[in-house]
C-alpha cells in the first residue's frame, strides 16, 4: 500500500466507522473525554491499517474499550481521594456511570456486575452486536462470550426481581 | 421473573445514544479535528525490512507540491484583467440580461450572478486567462478578451451565453465507479470503490478527495460507455467532445504555455472541450495546436462528465488543473432547475447553517419520489448498527457538482415528503450555505441572454 493509498483506504474506514465508534465511547465516557478516546481509537487503526480483517468494526470497539480503560485508570491514578469516596458508598462502580435514562434498579443491577459481564450485555443492548462480532469487541473467544452474556443476564434478572436489592430499599436499611 | 430477552430489551430502551441520532455540526467538526489529527501523524514508522520504501515518499510529496502550485498557477490565471485592457482588435461580446418567467426583474444581484457564472464558464473552457467580464449599465454584460477567430468568437458566445440550468440527480444510482458500473450495484458487496464514491472523503459525497477521477481517466471511462437513445430525463443532447494531449507532448507544452502554467508531469492534459459540436473544438484550442495533435474522446449521449464539488466558493479548483477531480454519471436527471423554488440560506431549528429551497406540483412529486427511493436503498444496503450507509442525490450546474446531500433513511425511511420543501443541513457553514443557495438561485432562477454584438 503506497501513503496515497493507505490514506484513503483510512479516510473510508473513517468514514465507514466513526460515529459507532463515537456512539461507543459516548455510551461509555464522559463527554469531555470522547473526541481523545476517539481520536486515541483511530490513531491506533492508522499505525494497523494493514493488520485490519473485514469487518473492522469489533476490533475498532475493542481498541476504543482498552483506550478507555487506560484512560480511566490514569483518571483514577489522579484522583485518588475520588477514588476513596467513590469506594464509600456501596454499590458505586468508579468505572460506570449509569446513563440518566435508566432506571434505578435496573443501575443498580448493572453495577454490580464485574466490568466484563456489564461490557458483554452492553455490546449486545446498545451495540447490536451478535455473538461472534460481540466477542471480538470483548477481546474473548464465542464461548467465553456466551458464558459472559448468559452470567450477566442471569444475575440482572434476579436483582431486578429481588426488591431487597433495589436501591432506594437498601440505601434507607443502611442509614438505619 | 424477568427474561432474558427483557433484560436487553431494558438496556436497549436506556441506550444514551442511539445510531440514528443526526449529527450535530459540532460532531461534525469534531470528526473532523479527529481525522486531521490522525492523518497529521503522517505515516507510522516502518520496521526493519521495510524501511526501504520510506524512500518512495519523497517524489510522491514533492509531486503533491508541483501539482498545488500549478493549481494555484491556474487559478491566478483566471483573474480577470481590467475592462478595455484589449485596445482595438481584441474579442468584445455584449450580452443582455432578458428577464425570462421565473426572474421577471434583472436586479443588482440578478446580474452579479450571472457574471459569476460566465466567469466560471470561462475557466471551464478553458480561456479565462485575459478574459474579463464586467458590467455595463443596468442590464448589458461585456466579455472582453484576446482576439479569437469568428469560430471561436462563435463558440464563446454559444458557450457563455446559454441559459444555466440545474441537475438534480440520484447519486448512487447514477454516478459509475471506475470499472464502469453503478456505485448503487456494488453496494451490498462493499466494492472499495463504490464506497469510496458513496461515502465520501473528507468533504463529503461529489467532493475532491471522495473517489473521483483526473479529467482524462473519466472522460476515457465515459467514452466506454452505451449512447443511450434520447429522452426527456436527459440533461444534454447529443455526444460530448474533448481533446487531450499526451503526457510531455508539444501540444500539453503549447497549452500550458497558452494558460500560464506548466505541463503536470506524467498526465494527460486537456487541449479542448468539453464541446457539443466537433468544429467548436478546433476553435477553441491553443495557438500552434491542431485537433491531430492530440486524442479525440468522445462522451455519448447519455453519460456526463461532472468536476467534482469545490471545497468553497473562494477555494474553486480550475477544471483545467491536473488535480481537478470528476465523476461520471449516467444522464438520468431527476429534477431541474425550474422544479424548484425559492433557494435560501438561512439556520435550521437548532441554529446550524442551511439551504433551503421549495418546489412546484412536479418538482415536488419528483423530489418525492426521488428521496423515497434513495431512502429505501439506504436502508436495503445498509449493514447492522455502524454500517449505515446513507444514500445521496447531487445538484449539478454547468457540469460541476454544487452539492451531493445525503438523506437519513432512519430519519424519513420514506424519503423527504410532505410538500415542505427541502432543508439541507448539516455540512455547511455558514458561507458555504450562501454558495449553494446562491448556484442554486441561479441554476433555478436563469435569465435570458440576448447577444447584443
Amino acid at each position: 500500500m503506497d501513503d496515497v493509498d493507505r490514506r484513503g483506504t483510512f479516510e473510508e474506514l473513517f468514514a465507514a466507522h466513526h460515529w459507532a465508534v463515537r456512539g461507543y465511547v459516548v455510551r461509555r465516557a464522559p463527554a469531555a473525554a470522547v473526541e481523545d478516546v476517539v481520536a486515541e481509537t483511530f490513531l491506533v487503526a492508522w499505525r494497523r491499517l494493514e493488520t485490519l480483517r473485514d469487518d473492522p468494526l469489533p476490533w475498532l470497539l475493542g481498541v476504543a474499550r482498552r483506550v478507555l480503560a487506560n484512560q480511566q485508570r490514569a483518571e483514577r491514578r489522579r484522583g485518588a481521594l475520588t477514588d476513596r469516596l467513590q469506594g464509600l458508598l456501596p454499590g458505586s462502580s468508579p468505572e460506570w456511570e449509569p446513563p440518566a435514562a435508566m432506571s434505578d434498579e435496573l443501575a443498580a443491577a448493572m453495577v454490580r456486575l464485574s466490568p466484563q459481564e456489564r461490557e458483554a450485555l452492553l455490546l449486545v443492548a446498545w451495540e447490536g452486536l451478535d455473538g461472534a462480532r460481540a466477542a471480538r469487541a470483548a477481546g474473548c473467544s464465542p464461548t467465553a462470550f456466551r458464558a459472559r452474556l448468559h452470567r450477566a443476564r442471569r444475575r440482572v434478572a434476579a436483582s431486578l426481581a429481588d426488591p431487597a436489592l433495589h436501591p432506594h430499599s437498601s440505601v434507607a436499611g443502611e442509614s438505619s | 421473573m424477568i427474561t432474558h430477552e427483557q433484560v436487553i430489551a431494558q438496556l436497549a430502551e436506556a441506550n444514551p445514544v442511539h445510531a440514528s441520532q443526526a449529527h450535530t455540526a459540532q460532531e461534525h467538526a469534531e470528526a473532523d479535528r479527529i481525522l486531521r489529527r490522525v492523518l497529521s501523524e503522517g505515516p507510522p514508522a516502518r520496521r526493519g525490512s521495510r524501511r526501504s520504501r520510506t524512500g518512495v515518499l519523497v517524489p510522491v510529496a514533492s509531486l503533491l507540491v508541483v501539482l498545488v502550485v500549478a493549481a494555484a498557477l491556474l487559478r491566478t490565471g483566471g483573474t480577470a484583467t481590467p475592462a478595455g485592457s484589449h485596445p482595438g482588435g481584441g474579442l468584445r461580446i455584449t450580452f443582455r440580461a432578458e428577464p425570462s418567467p421565473q426572474v421577471p426583474r434583472i436586479t443588482t444581484a440578478v446580474m452579479e450572478r450571472t457574471m459569476t457564472i460566465m466567469r466560471r464558464r470561462l475557466r471551464t473552457l478553458g480561456v479565462a486567462r485575459g478574459f474579463a467580464v464586467t458590467r455595463s449599465g443596468d442590464r448589458d454584460i461585456v466579455v472582453t478578451g484576446p482576439r479569437v477567430s469568428a469560430a471561436g468568437r462563435a463558440r464563446l458566445v454559444r458557450e457563455v451565453g446559454q441559459t444555466a440550468q440545474l441537475f438534480f440527480y440520484d447519486w448512487e444510482a447514477n454516478v459509475l465507479t471506475p470499472n464502469g458500473t453503478t456505485v448503487a450495484s456494488q453496494l451490498r458487496a462493499q466494492d472499495r470503490n463504490a464506497m469510496r464514491i458513496s461515502q465520501g472523503g473528507r468533504f463529503g459525497a461529489g467532493t475532491q478527495g471522495a473517489g473521483g477521477l483526473p479529467l482524462y481517466q473519466a472522460a476515457q471511462l465515459a467514452a466506454r460507455q452505451p449512447t443511450v437513445p434520447l429522452s426527456a430525463t436527459q440533461s444534454r443532447k447529443g455526444p460530448q467532445y474533448y481533446l487531450f494531449g499526451a503526457p510531455r507532448s508539444a501540444a500539453c507544452a503549447a497549452a500550458a504555455k497558452a494558460a500560464g502554467t506548466i505541463p503536470a508531469r506524467g498526465q494527460h492534459c486537456l487541449l479542448g472541450g468539453p464541446d457539443s459540436l466537433k468544429r467548436d473544438l478546433d476553435a477553441g484550442l491553443p495557438a500552434g495546436v491542431t485537433t491531430s495533435d492530440g486524442e479525440l474522446v468522445t462522451v455519448p449521449q447519455g453519460t456526463v462528465v461532472l468536476q467534482a464539488a469545490n471545497p468553497s466558493a473562494s477555494d474553486q479548483i480550475n477544471p483545467a488543473s491536473p488535480s481537478a477531480q470528476f465523476f461520471v454519471l449516467r444522464d438520468h436527471v431527476a429534477l431541474v432547475g425550474n422544479d424548484i423554488t425559492n433557494p435560501r440560506a438561512g439556520t435550521d431549528a437548532s441554529g446550524e447553517p442551511d439551504v433551503t429551497f421549495g418546489f412546484n406540483g412536479t418538482g415536488q412529486n419528483r423530489f418525492d419520489a426521488l428521496t423515497r427511493r434513495i431512502a429505501h436503498r439506504g436502508a436495503r444496503v445498509s449493514g447492522g448498527p455502524g454500517a449505515a450507509f446513507d444514500q445521496h442525490f447531487a445538484v449539478a450546474l454547468d457540469n460541476q457538482l454544487i452539492t451531493v446531500p445525503q438523506i437519513d433513511f432512519r430519519q424519513y425511511p420514506d424519503g423527504v415528503i410532505g410538500g415542505g420543501g427541502a432543508d439541507v443541513t448539516g455540512s455547511y457553514t455558514r458561507q458555504s450555505a450562501a454558495d449553494v443557495a446562491a448556484e442554486l438561485r441561479f441554476g433555478a432562477l436563469p435569465v435570458n441572454l440576448k447577444l447584443l454584438r
